[in-house]
């Protein structure tokens, strides 16, 4: 299953607390301070749930990471390389 | 980068940054219940993976040294809260071979790191909040010249009782480095 930014910033909404109207997808999230490493971390897990990809301690960065299109292009990315 | 000292029994102490090829070192040390216990209450409650170092090392506000001790990985020391304006930083560290308690060895790994912060990151001060109940770690930031400045009461749960944290600062003088500016550092 592909991994949507909408599903990314519902995500955020629910689990994390922070509003999805104050966010858009090419905003920094991690860089900018809205989310921390331990938040981080539980959208990681989110993102594995949903996509089926697993993520290793090395895709852990910012050009990765750092806004909602680039998770969004991340687990694409993954998911081509594990198909 | 990495700077050496050599501890009193000639086993030389470097710290390094936290590389990928740490991250799994480091999870496993900062998951040992006798380290764990004394770390800040987010990584408390959390199971410490390989995954959640690499986020905590890839936030600018941070930084993670590897501690080695004759070459081997042997701690951990790190800044965190770094703040750039205002050029300050929370210390932590943590002996992940526990074997290696006694021998000076986080004392060496904390002085590099205050170095590395004075000198390098040019910080103008930095600050450690420690358990009350942590009383190896109260011990080694003051030998390493920290200043007692007041404690937090209450500030922490720890094994389900209230405990206060203690708090400590330091500055480049208190270790007889002189103030970094930013113009100084060409």
């Amino acid at each position: 299953m592909s991994l949507t930014q909408k599903e990314v910033l519902e995500f955020m909404e629910t689990d994390l607390g922070i509003a999805s109207a104050t966010l858009d997808p090419s905003m920094p999230l991690f860089s900018s301070g809205v989310i921390d490493s331990f938040s981080m971390v539980a959208l990681i897990t989110f993102m594995e749930k949903q996509s089926g990809i697993t993520i290793e301690p090395i895709d852990v960065t910012l050009e990765n990471f750092d806004t909602v299109e680039k998770i969004e292009a991340f687990v694409s990315r993954k998911k081509m390389e594990s198909a | 980068m990495r700077t050496l000292e050599r501890n009193r029994d000639e086993t030389v102490v470097a710290i390094r940054d936290l590389g990928h090829s740490d991250f799994d070192t480091v999870a496993g040390w900062l998951s040992t219940p006798e380290i764990n216990t004394w770390l800040t209450s987010e990584w408390r409650s959390v199971a410490v993976t390989p995954t959640l170092v690499a986020a905590v090392a890839m936030n600018r506000h941070n930084r993670l040294y590897l501690a080695t001790c004759g070459g081997e990985p042997c701690g951990v020391v790190a800044l965190g809260q770094l703040d750039e304006s205002d050029r300050s930083a929370a210390v932590w560290c943590a002996l992940g071979d526990l074997r290696l308690r006694g021998r000076g060895i986080m004392g060496k790994a904390l002085g590099l790191l205050v170095h590395e912060a004075f000198v390098e990151l040019c910080l103008r001060s930095l600050n450690a909040s420690i358990m009350a109940t942590n009383v190896a770690s109260i011990r080694l930031f003051e030998k390493s010249g920290f200043r007692r400045v007041g404690s937090i009461r209450y500030g922490v749960v720890s094994d389900g009782k209230w405990v206060d944290r203690v708090v400590f600062d330091l500055i480049p003088e208190d270790v007889g480095l002189g103030i970094c500016t930013v113009d100084s550092r060409g």
